[in-house]
């Protein structure tokens, strides 16, 4: 990446240089998106939420105070807008979620999921996760937060932290039972 | 209740939150035990096999660019400033779950002139109180509730109003322990149980955890029920008789042990049993979020984990409006 001078980027953002934002939108973007996708896992929802984290510096323009890097304080703009999506995520964009999920629904409310892609299988229970839930998952396992600084991010305590991902990886371990019992095996024969 | 403290340990120790100490007794305590040791395997698998991720998509950047213009550069022309860190927090202040310790204890009163025997009471108001019996039986009285008994304790015979536990110690097979209150009565047969002399509309009810008890009104004597561990009965005002109650809930000893556990358990039996428990109260803003279930066991938390853990697993917005009193809100669940 091309070492960005942020400060004199920001100096120019405030005199309204589009020029800057441009700069920035094209250097961070990408960056902004992965943060939101990793937690919301759709595209184009991560797309309009990334979307919103640069109009949102746009319109504060002259009144930003970066202390940390730019890069530092938009990946935590990014978490907040996509957490602020999980916590008042409608029951409309669940439902969408939901249809996804029965179409691999068998009858007796399984997953019809053994005879999948691991990695199909993993996203798939991951979506399926309840969204704050998954939101302090991800943080962890992919982002490599700590407890306290999701914590931090989401509002919660650290035994809320702790509870959630109790939570994801016993939901995690039920669904994938299967590949539990052949590893488990693969340790006895090996 | 074990199983789900390990659980999280092996969690904070797979994802890097445990200190070199913590981790060692983990480690060891996990080598000690095959049992722990196939747990922690398990989800040492899990942990890694979940990092098996679908790629990030690629995004088209000069498409999104252009998107961005349309909107930022055209809706102008003033810059307007919007608050950047709009938090979306329910913030519970810190509640104060104080209860005034002012315990009628060992109040000792003379009940004259029945049998002029010194009779012993205990009264509790809003603090559950653990007693000793003279025969070494335990109680638990419940918030507002009263215990009398003649001081030497012979027969064993106790009058309630309100709600006990008792832990009845087991002497030699004649000797009978009774808990009477106003209109049934309960003779033990084993250890541990639960009575509520009911209000009046109300009948007074009974919950056997281990042993064996018979339950009777004390107008209808013909009428008794013998109940075993897991069971509960009622006593019906109106119909002076006693008769089971199916499926009783799994949360009625909770204000003695401190521990919930809720199984697709709506808010509408959640609620009432954290206010009862803790001495809140709580005002629904919204009548639909009652059906609203969830799963969790809680153990020795207090109610500001309590709602926090609930608020944010059902997404609700939980306030406090004044010390004790808290408004629920959110989007009702489908």
């Amino acid at each position: 990446m091309i070492n960005l001078d942020t400060e004199a980027l920001i100096s120019r953002l405030a005199a309204s240089e589009q020029l800057a934002m441009k700069e920035i939108f094209h250097h961070f973007f990408p960056l902004v998106f992965k943060k939101i996708f990793v937690i919301v896992r759709q595209k184009e929802l991560s797309e309009d939420l990334a979307q919103e984290v640069f109009l949102k510096i746009w319109r504060k323009r002259e009144k930003l105070e970066i202390q940390q890097s730019l890069e530092g304080y938009l990946a935590k703009m990014a978490y907040h807008e996509a957490l602020a999506h999980l916590r008042k995520k409608t029951t409309e964009v669940q439902a969408v979620e939901n249809e996804q999920l029965e179409n691999v629904m068998m009858s007796d409310g399984h997953l019809e999921i053994e005879s999948m892609e691991l990695q199909d299988r993993i996203e798939l229970i991951i979506k399926g996760l309840p969204p704050r839930c998954r939101g302090v998952f991800m943080l962890s396992r992919y982002e490599g937060k700590s407890y306290k600084e999701i914590g931090d991010l989401m509002n919660i305590s650290v035994k809320t932290v702790e509870n959630q991902m109790g939570k994801a990886l016993g939901i995690l371990r039920h669904e994938l039972q299967d590949l539990l019992i052949i590893f488990l095996l693969s340790l006895i024969w090996v | 209740m074990k199983e789900q403290d390990f659980q999280i340990r092996v969690i904070r120790f797979l994802s890097g939150e445990m200190s070199a100490v913590e981790s060692e007794h983990l480690l060891k305590a996990i080598s000690e035990s095959a049992e722990k040791q196939k747990f922690f395997e398990e989800y040492q698998e899990i942990w890694e096999k979940a990092e098996i991720q679908s790629p990030i998509p690629e995004v088209d950047l000069p498409e999104q660019w252009q998107q961005f213009e349309n909107q930022a550069f055209v809706e102008e022309p003033a810059p307007r400033v919007i608050p950047i860190w709009s938090r979306q927090i329910f913030k519970i202040a810190a509640m104060m779950a104080i209860i005034v310790s002012t315990i009628l204890a060992w109040s000792i009163m003379t009940k004259a002139p029945i049998d002029s025997m010194e009779m012993v009471m205990h009264e509790t108001s809003v603090q559950v109180q653990e007693i000793a019996l003279p025969d070494g039986s335990k109680v638990w009285l419940n918030q507002g509730s009263k215990v009398e008994y003649a001081s030497n304790f012979q027969p064993r015979t106790i009058h309630l109003t309100g709600e006990a536990i008792f832990e009845v110690r087991h002497l030699s097979s004649d000797e009978t322990f009774t808990v009477e209150t106003d209109v049934t009565k309960v003779t033990v047969l084993g250890t541990v149980f639960m009575v509520n002399s009911g209000l009046e509309s109300k009948g007074a009810t009974v919950f056997v955890k281990e042993g064996k008890v018979a339950f009777e009104a004390l107008d209808k004597k013909e009428n008794v029920e013998i109940l075993t561990a897991g069971q509960q009965a009622v006593y019906n005002v109106n119909l002076h008789s006693v008769s089971r109650i199916e499926n009783p809930s799994s949360n009625l000893f909770n204000w003695r042990t401190g521990s919930f556990s809720f199984n697709d358990s709506p808010l509408a039996e959640i609620l009432p049993a954290l206010e009862s428990y803790f001495g809140v109260k709580f005002n629904i803003a919204n009548p639909d979020l009652l059906s609203c279930t969830y799963n969790s066991e809680f153990s020795n938390m207090n109610i500001e984990e309590m709602l926090e853990e609930l608020s944010f697993g059902l997404n609700l917005e939980i306030h406090q409006k004044q010390p004790g009193v808290y408004v629920v809100d959110g989007i009702p669940c489908k």
